[in-house]
């Protein structure tokens, strides 16, 4: 298997994308369907390619530790875990915004002006711990896995830290954006010792990529 | 199971080697120590521990001293446990060996100990075995120093492995070249040594250069090729590091040709590692299936300085964990390293003839361990087999073969017994 490539991918929204992506750049076969199916490890032999789909915050860790040489994950996952992988590209795609948010009419200076000990909601603990130390607001962070847009509403939190695409969810949930932290979007990573021993295949690889994603200038 | 009470356990980043994985550890040092030795290179010995300021000397900005386990001696000063070997070497060169005739070879193996975040899988305490060349600057000594790390994985018995080759003042020269100032400078390093190409990228589209400066940033950190490539892209490069570094790169491969260690290594123009005393070439080795370098080393020229000894030196260290991880991976690991050639039976009343076939056994080459627990029979075979023993010596002087095929084991008929041909047991 040392001429084989394994590629980590993230199951879940970005799958169908990441699929037409590595099929227009000829690094998939047919043998990799833009439908989510049960098989969990994908092969394509014309390729000599491997797919290993995954929940997006494992990916850096298949990577990291070279059960895959490749992988493509969320900088949002990436951000949270810093796992030691290299990152080669932004793919452009599965573009998203770090917001913190807080519900609509909650006035947003005396959410953050320290007098009052605040509790934020999130899957990003590290992160945000980091974005209010950083601002050198003292808050209460709480770690949630998912729905994180109700905290507020239940009174777990009084903000919460997310990723919102189109910002429908905050809407829905009567939330306002307060603040846009960063921005997020899939990235090609690879293992540190692949990227060397491999170096002849991922090399094009990343090229063909690059060529595919590059974003469009001017358009944004 | 008690699992507040911290007495049985470790902490995190620490482990023990059990018997047959400190074997191994055991005999990946001798076959190292054996490898330095003929390249003339002499073992030192420093202290685990050591003043903060010897510790630090050489090692930057790059935050390193949150990451050092430190303590305080009885008047209050501040010691620290190695958190590498080279620097450690370096005191001991400038401070120790003046007398000794240039240049100095000296190797070494022991832990070093690095404060870690709780991840599970990141060792606090890490050993190496490595070697430091001082006192010899120039493309001769660079050359030695990669062949021999080359040959170091080579004597493992890994397979497949690389190492990468780079130089600092290439490195510095690209960003001198493409005007790069102090602040984008830190932001670019810091995006190199983490290899985050996009960050790197970014840096570099967002500083206001030229397209033809960026161009030269983003292909000097992407990289990818031999050395004719290189010089290709980066021979018309108007900056004297970046043709000095070139050329020098071109001397050491054509010496690493004549080494035989060609294949095994190649240019990685974009290598900046983490330490900021590198003042050359700089490499790194990686294997297959572990996603961190097992070995990393460079040139540090300026390095003895800090311990009043001006001498160039270039040195690397070898991440033993990892490499017996990547062994143990390819299978290269012999996997009864631990075991006994024989068993000396020693029912009660026997154990002056026990001890003195022991003796004799022992005094032909063979490990041997007395049963000091008196079994015989089935039991007796039992044990022999649990500690890999083929053979059982009796005090009627009778030798018994096992048999190694497990399947047989179980029902009792993997097992001969007869008078051996030679006469390890004749002791009356």
């Amino acid at each position: 298997m040392t001429d084989w490539l394994t590629f980590a991918l993230p199951k879940g929204r970005p799958y169908k994308e990441t699929v037409e992506l590595l099929r227009r750049a000829e690094v998939a076969g047919p043998e990799l369907d833009d439908e989510e199916s049960r098989s969990l490890l994908i092969t394509c032999p014309d390729k000599k390619v491997r797919f290993l789909i995954a929940r997006d915050s494992d990916v850096p860790t298949y990577v990291e530790y070279g059960a895959a040489d490749l992988g493509i994950v969320g900088k949002n996952v990436l951000m949270e875990g810093e796992p030691k992988v290299y990152e080669l590209l932004d793919l452009n795609y599965s573009i998203c915004r770090f917001v913190l948010a807080a519900p609509v009419g909650a006035d947003p200076n005396r959410l953050l002006d320290g007098t009052a000990a605040r509790r934020v909601a999130t899957k990003y603990p590290r992160m945000t711990e980091a974005y209010f130390r950083s601002r050198g607001v003292q808050v209460e962070t709480i770690f949630l896995h998912g729905s994180i847009e109700v905290a507020p509403k239940v009174g777990l939190a009084d903000m919460i830290v997310d990723i919102t695409e189109t910002g429908r969810t905050l809407r829905e949930n009567n939330l306002q954006v307060i603040e846009h932290l960063w921005t997020s979007s899939m990235r090609l990573i690879a293992n540190r010792a692949s990227y060397r021993l491999k170096a002849d295949r991922i090399g094009p690889l990343v090229e063909r990529l690059r060529a595919l994603t590059a974003p469009v200038a001017q358009s944004q | 199971m008690n699992l507040t009470s911290t007495r049985g356990q470790l902490p995190t980043g620490v482990r023990d080697l059990l018997p047959w994985e400190a074997a191994q550890m055991r005999r990946l040092s001798g076959r190292l120590a054996e490898l330095f030795r003929s390249w003339g290179y002499r073992e030192v010995v420093t202290p685990g521990f050591e003043y903060l300021e010897t510790v630090t000397a050489g090692a930057g900005q790059l935050g390193r001293r949150e990451d050092l386990y430190q303590f305080f001696d009885r008047k209050g000063r501040t010691l620290a446990l190695r958190a590498d070997m080279t620097t450690p070497i370096a005191r001991v060169a400038a401070t120790r060996l003046g007398s000794e005739p240039l240049p100095l070879r000296l190797s070494y193996q022991g832990p070093v100990f690095r404060r870690r975040d709780e991840k599970a899988g990141t060792a606090a305490e890490i050993w190496q075995g490595g070697i430091e060349l001082i006192g010899a600057s120039g493309v001769a000594a660079d050359a030695e120093a990669v062949a021999l790390a080359c040959e170091a994985l080579a004597a493992t018995g890994l397979q497949g492995f690389k190492v990468g080759l780079g130089h600092v003042d290439f490195v510095a020269g690209i960003f001198e070249a493409a005007r790069v100032g102090p602040e984008l400078e830190a932001e670019l390093k810091a995006a190199l040594v983490a290899r985050d190409l996009v960050a790197f990228e970014k840096a570099v589209r967002e500083a206001g250069l030229t397209r033809e400066e960026g161009d030269l940033l983003v292909a000097m950190a992407t990289f990818q090729g031999d050395y004719p490539a290189a010089v290709r892209r980066f021979g018309t490069v108007p900056n004297v590091r970046v043709a000095r570094a070139l050329e020098q790169l071109g001397t050491i491969l054509r010496l690493l040709a004549e080494f035989g260690v060609a294949s095994q290594v190649a240019l990685d123009l974009g290598l900046a590692r983490s330490l900021d005393y590198y003042t050359g070439v700089v490499f790194e080795g990686y294997a297959p299936g572990v996603g961190a370098p097992i070995l990393g080393g460079g040139r540090y020229d300026g390095l003895l300085a800090d311990f009043g000894g001006d001498l160039p030196a270039i040195g690397f260290a070898l991440e033993m964990g990892r490499l017996l991880a990547a062994l143990e991976r390819q299978g290269r690991m012999p996997a009864d390293v631990d075991r006994e050639d024989l068993i000396v039976a020693c029912p009660p009343g026997q154990e002056v003839w026990a001890m003195a076939a022991a003796r004799n056994a022992r005094a032909s080459g063979l490990a041997v361990a007395v049963d000091l627990l008196g079994r015989t029979g089935a039991e007796l075979e039992a044990y022999a087999r649990a500690r890999g023993a083929r053979r059982i010596l009796y005090p009627d002087g009778t030798e018994q073969f096992l048999s190694t095929d497990e399947s047989e084991a179980g029902n009792g008929t993997g097992s001969v017994r007869r008078q051996p041909p030679n006469a390890v047991t004749s002791i009356h």
